[in-house]
């Protein structure tokens, strides 16, 4: 009897990431009484300490028994994401389990199965109705991708209609080789833009899946989109790019410091099928609002060049904030005009020494048949600490993840110590 | 009061010569500023990094090492995910060999003589041997 190939590669795809070898810890992220958050927010909101000390956070999932899944950049007791569960309802988590035997960024649950990422292939398991963490091995459901250092982090979302979307960054600043060394000029054209930078289409429900064999480009010229989500009121993606780095370290006769702090925006995307949006070529100058030509591809920070024909931003926020996670909130918690709205966590800058960073806050976007109504404005900070934080280890939590509760409020992770927050309206 | 102007004279040729001879061997006090044009932006002006992304200078055993190493990396950059006590850097390392022997000795002995580190200044002529025993090897 011959057995299909596609069986057998199941069976080798099956069971690469195992989940055994659980291990129960009481106590070490356990608060008993809910503590104040300490964050700032509007009139209104309150946050209270979810769990603490979990290991450095990526993102968040919450299910709608309210059961936590956080992904951890790093490995804690030699598994990588964390399961929370609170228990006597007081709204701390009393149950904490870490599963997987891979350090993980993007998370996502979807029906019955938890979807989750690291720096190769987008994964995942079945959850077990009432079971707080899988009992079985996740599988691989979209891999192949290359190799690469920089901006690796596979995060993805799922539409809900069968597809899976994946942010394959690229494996450079600015196309360039060597990358990063002043006065290099960009590739042109760029060979990064094949395998990387861009958004690949693939099935959210078949295993094993290549990303040339199965994936499909869906979008292009996205440097990195760690912060990408499905936005189910007009079924559109939407995704908040990380803007290329070291204008002026690369550049010092044409840019000051202060504008490489400032410059390029982080732009806020609306992703559609074919869609370009410049990277390598292109930065967005949000002070002049014009897509400009990067320096490497000939820039003099007035030549627009072909990025006349880049698709720009529906908005654009101050350089370097590092955005790393996108939410359209749904819930009926929050006051009206926080519906279908987005949030979006800043990360926080390194980029911008030797001046003072920037970031490490949680926006919030008005939005109206699909693109933004008003301005941005800053809805949760306080995450840094009170000093200034002129490198980011001066920070003392930095806002990472974003999901919403089954209640209608908001959850943040960090990924300094691994704290979680809950964030509620009166 | 002549006699002593010339003494002082004779004195500051003297110290002009032997710095001719230990000087080149000794930081210039650059260190500072090229740190701040080649490294900073990354490594950060405290030298404490970026989690997950830029190893930390402060704290780092390696940095108070023989600098052999410390010099080879900058010359021809890292690739190979840094883990450095245990955690874990995604960024690459750029080869930054078109900076000279003076500025990596220069850079080098900064970070080695700050943020917390105590370690030994490292010359140029050191910076030059490491250079050049690259070279030989890539010809090999």
């Amino acid at each position: 009897m011959i057995i299909p190939q596609k069986l057998l590669l199941l069976g080798v795809f099956s069971g690469l990431i195992s989940i055994s070898g659980l291990c129960q810890r009481k106590g070490s992220g356990n608060i008993n009484v809910p503590q104040d958050g300490g964050l700032i927010l509007p009139e209104g909101f309150s946050s209270i300490i979810v769990a603490d000390n979990l290991g450095p956070g990526r993102h968040i999932a919450v299910r709608e028994n309210g059961d936590i899944y956080l992904a951890l950049r790093e490995l804690r007791d030699g598994k990588g994401i964390v399961a929370l569960r609170d228990k006597d309802g007081n709204g701390s988590a009393d149950s904490i389990v870490y599963f997987a035997d891979t350090r993980t960024t993007g998370i996502e649950l979807a029906g019955d199965f938890l979807y989750f990422s690291n720096f190769e292939e987008v994964w995942r398991v079945p959850l077990i109705p009432g079971e707080l963490i899988p009992a079985s091995a996740p599988v691989l459901i979209a891999g192949g991708f290359l190799k690469q250092r920089p901006h690796a982090d596979k995060t993805f979302a799922l539409d809900g209609q069968g597809n899976l979307y994946v942010n394959v960054g690229a494996p450079s600043n600015a196309c360039t080789m060597p990358d990063r060394i002043p006065g290099t000029p960009g590739l042109d054209p760029c060979p990064q833009l094949e395998r990387h930078a861009g958004i690949w289409r693939f099935s959210d429900n078949v295993q094993g899946q290549d990303q040339v064999r199965d994936g499909h480009r869906y979008a292009s010229g996205i440097r990195n989109s760690i912060a990408l989500a499905w936005n189910h009121t007009n079924n559109k993606l939407y995704v908040v790019q990380h803007g290329r780095d070291q204008l002026s370290q690369l550049y010092p006769d044409m840019y000051t410091d202060k504008e490489n702090a400032e410059l390029p925006a982080e732009e806020f995307f609306l992703v559609e099928e074919g869609d370009f949006f410049g990277w390598p070529y292109c930065y967005y100058d949000h002070i002049r609002k014009v897509k400009l030509l990067a320096p490497e591809y000939g820039g003099n920070k007035t030549a627009t060049g072909r990025c006349a024909d880049a698709k720009g931003p529906i908005m654009a926020f101050p350089g370097h904030t590092a955005p790393n996670d996108l939410l359209f909130y749904t819930g009926d918690m929050f006051p009206a005009k926080y519906k279908d709205g987005a949030f979006i966590a800043f990360h926080g800058s390194w980029n911008r020494a030797p001046l003072e960073q920037e970031g490490y806050y949680v926006c919030f976007v008005p939005f109206r048949n699909g693109l933004p109504s008003g301005d941005y404005e800053i809805f949760a900070d306080g995450f840094a600490g009170t000093g200034h934080v002129k490198s980011p280890n001066d920070a003392r939590f930095r806002p990472m993840g974003l999901a919403q509760g089954p209640d209608g409020s908001l959850y943040i992770s960090d990924s300094r110590e691994g704290r979680i927050w809950k964030i509620s309206f009166k | 009061m002549i006699m002593h102007r010339t003494e002082l004279a004779l004195l500051l040729i003297f110290t002009n010569i032997a710095c001719i001879h230990a000087c080149s061997q000794k930081p210039s006090g650059e260190g500072k500023a090229l740190y701040a044009k080649h490294c900073l932006v990354c490594h950060q002006a405290d030298g404490s990094g970026v989690p997950g992304m830029f190893p930390a200078l402060n704290r780092t055993k390696k940095i108070s090492e023989p600098a052999d190493e410390l010099i080879k990396i900058i010359l021809s950059g890292s690739q190979k995910p840094a883990d450095t006590e245990g955690e874990i850097y995604a960024q690459v390392m750029p080869a930054m060999n078109y900076l000279t022997d003076t500025e990596i000795a220069e850079i080098l002995t900064y970070i080695r003589s700050n943020f917390g580190n105590k370690a030994t200044p490292v010359t140029a002529r050191e910076v030059s041997r490491v250079r050049e025993k690259g070279k030989r090897a890539v010809k090999k």
